[in-house]
């Protein structure tokens, strides 16, 4: 038997909020479309692109938006100012420099019977580059926002456009004097982002970034094969983002009202240590009250999932390893819990109660994952008021107490042998582990002995039968048994008396002899 | 110069690799845990053994428990109201080692 507290490896809090960015999608909205914001995400239905040179820019969809979907419009021109306008859509961002370049954003939610024709408005003529997207999926319920705000950028060859905080998005750079031989948009080392690009002349650039999975930040760069002068943008969706506030520790559950805090916590812990063979009779996980601001949920229960197939990375990941959904919880096995309405002092460990499977999603031999989580995350349902608790964000201030034992299984012996199976004293015999006597074994017929049916034994006994048997030396002949022949013993005197009316019988040709000092005495007459 | 202050010193030490990080903090424990002196009681148990390897300290000893107790990649204090070592964020901390073994027997 030991015990073995295994303290956290990796931890990653993540926030079914919408980010660092605001776009004023409350938690109660995600949660009624999770599907959108979780399984479908941002989805490109379809985008067109159009350049030429006249006072108002304009370009077409090949088909009728969905009523719905939301559209976006990138307006590049290379001369020009900022009086570009798009009536009946809502601009996102625009900026121009010193009248030779602007660039402009404007998005809408289609309507019912959305023209595919969009034309927008300038005081002058010159050279555009127009794209039209639209998007469908999480699209639908919210909407874009100014992920990194059209701005003007000096002289260089390599033009940052921060996605972070993004699920999907358009970014777009333009050039106003001069042109670039190349404008190569690529994402960050370490970065997983998805690109297309809808628009590349040597004065403008159009493309869509989408975060690894719809769910990371994609942190991009242009590089252009000659320095020029640019305006760049980037608008789009933003995604979850971390639940880890410091200092207030990483957040569980959910606030459904406001644009605050909620999320759901996976931790690793390596229990490799633990061995496949050995047999876990408990285990307990102890989590680590934040430091500060502390929350406890009054009428959600604290509930704790196995999630062991699922690697939680610290970060570059997909963040659906961590937020699942109702029906998705709902499948994992629970296996502990913490009621509402809890004691939950800062900076305090508190252990939190087993449910039977716990022990058997310990993870021997590898590493075990847990989904920390609420009862309303499971069930889907939402109180009106936050029902939110912060653990510590180090991951090393939880652990996982596991008491295991090493099976052993000892062979039992078992000797079966026959009663009347004799041993030979001084024959010494190791019986195997497991070993069935049979008629094989010797048999002395004058020495017998009786061994019970069933004989458990230890398979080191050895058995030495370590006394001897001697026959006495004399027999005694009881009465009416006639005694033939008296063997003779050399220098044994021996005496045969004969009492009253024995007969000695010789037959014929027989002797009798008397040797020395024997005496044969007759009775008297 | 608590073992606490060290653990934190790395921890805050932004130059170092997580390898690195490991390595430092199993140096910091080794030092701290084998500088307890024994035997010492935890409840009515009696420690009477402590020995480290890598991230593992092994804590043995006698009373009615599970021994050995087998602590991976603990710390070497434990946050307490009343502790008399404050971090830079301000929480409390106990820096004896010994409120650690404290903590992992008290949780099985």
């Amino acid at each position: 038997m030991a015990t073995s507290v295994i303290y956290g490896s990796t931890m990653r809090g993540q926030n079914i909020q919408y980010g660092s960015v605001d776009p004023a999608v409350t938690a109660a909205t995600i949660y009624g479309n999770l599907t959108s914001f979780l399984t479908t995400k941002v989805t490109r239905t379809r985008f067109t692109n159009n350049t030429g040179s006249t006072t108002n820019p304009t370009a077409t969809f090949s088909a009728t938006p969905a009523n719905g979907s939301a559209l976006i419009a990138v307006i590049l021109r290379t001369a020009d100012n900022t009086t570009t306008t798009l009536s009946g859509w809502t601009q996102l961002s625009n900026a121009g420099a010193g009248g030779v370049r602007q660039a402009a954003v404007f998005w809408k939610r289609a309507g019912a019977s959305e023209p595919t024709v969009v034309t927008a408005t300038n005081a002058t003529a010159a050279a555009w580059n127009m794209t039209i997207i639209e998007y469908d999926g999480w699209a639908r319920y919210a909407d874009p926002v100014s992920i990194s705000a059209s701005a003007t950028v000096a002289s260089t060859t390599s033009i940052s456009v921060p996605g972070t905080g993004m699920m999907a998005g358009v970014c777009a750079i333009v050039n106003g004097s001069g042109t670039w031989t190349t404008a190569t948009l690529s994402t960050t080392t370490g970065s997983n982002a998805s690109l297309t690009q809808f628009a590349a002349t040597t004065l403008a650039n159009c493309s869509e970034i989408v975060g690894y999975n719809n769910s990371e930040d994609a942190l991009c760069t242009y590089t252009l094969g000659t320095a020029r002068a640019t305006n760049r943008l980037v608008v789009g969706w933003p995604h979850n983002t971390t639940s880890a506030v410091a200092p207030f520790g990483t957040f569980a559950g959910i606030t459904p009202s406001t644009a605050s805090l909620a999320g759901q916590i996976g931790i690793e812990f390596d229990t490799s240590t633990i061995p496949l063979a050995n047999t876990v009779s408990a285990a307990t996980l102890t989590l680590k009250a934040a430091g500060s601001s502390l929350l406890w949920p009054s009428t959600a229960t604290s509930e704790i999932f196995s999630i062991n197939s699922t690697a939680i990375a610290k970060t570059a990941s997909n963040t659906r390893t961590v937020w699942r959904t109702p029906t998705e919880i709902a499948a994992l096995t629970k296996v502990a819990t913490r009621a509402a309405g809890s004691a939950w002092v800062a900076s305090t460990a508190y252990a939190w109660t087993s449910e039977a499977a716990f022990i058997s999603n310990i993870n021997q031999g590898s590493t075990t994952r847990l989904l920390v989580g609420t009862s309303e995350q499971r069930t889907g349902s939402l109180a009106g008021s936050q029902q939110v608790y912060n653990i510590s964000d180090t991951a090393a201030d939880h652990f996982l107490t596991i008491v295991h034992d090493r099976l052993v299984t000892i062979p039992t012996v078992t000797a079966t042998a026959t009663p009347s199976i004799s041993r030979i004293p001084s024959f010494p015999r190791t019986i195997a582990a497991s070993a069935t006597a049979t008629a094989a074994l010797s048999r002395i017929p004058s020495f017998a002995r009786t061994i019970a049916a069933a004989v458990t034994a230890t398979p080191s006994i050895s058995r030495i039968t370590s006394f001897a048997r001697t026959i006495a030396a004399s027999a005694a002949a009881v009465p009416a048994i006639v005694a033939t022949y008296q063997p003779f013993s050399v220098q044994l005197p021996r005496i045969l008396r004969l009492a009253g009316r024995s007969t000695i019988t010789l037959v014929t040709q027989s002797t009798l002899r008397l040797l020395g000092r024997s005496t044969l005495k007759l009775p008297k007459e | 110069m608590t073992a606490l202050d060290d653990w934190w010193a790395v921890e805050a030490d932004q130059s170092l690799t997580d390898s690195e990080k490991v390595a430092l903090y199993n140096d910091i424990r080794a030092a701290a845990f084998l500088a307890v002196e024994l035997p010492f009681y935890v409840d009515d148990l009696q420690i009477t053994n402590i020995a480290v390897a890598g991230n593992r300290v092994d804590v043995s000893g006698l009373g009615n428990f599970s021994w050995p107790l087998r602590i991976y990649n603990g710390p070497v204090g434990v946050a307490d109201i009343d502790g008399n070592v404050t971090k830079a964020d301000g929480s409390t901390w106990y820096s004896d080692p010994i409120e650690v073994i404290a903590q992992c027997i008290r949780s099985a």
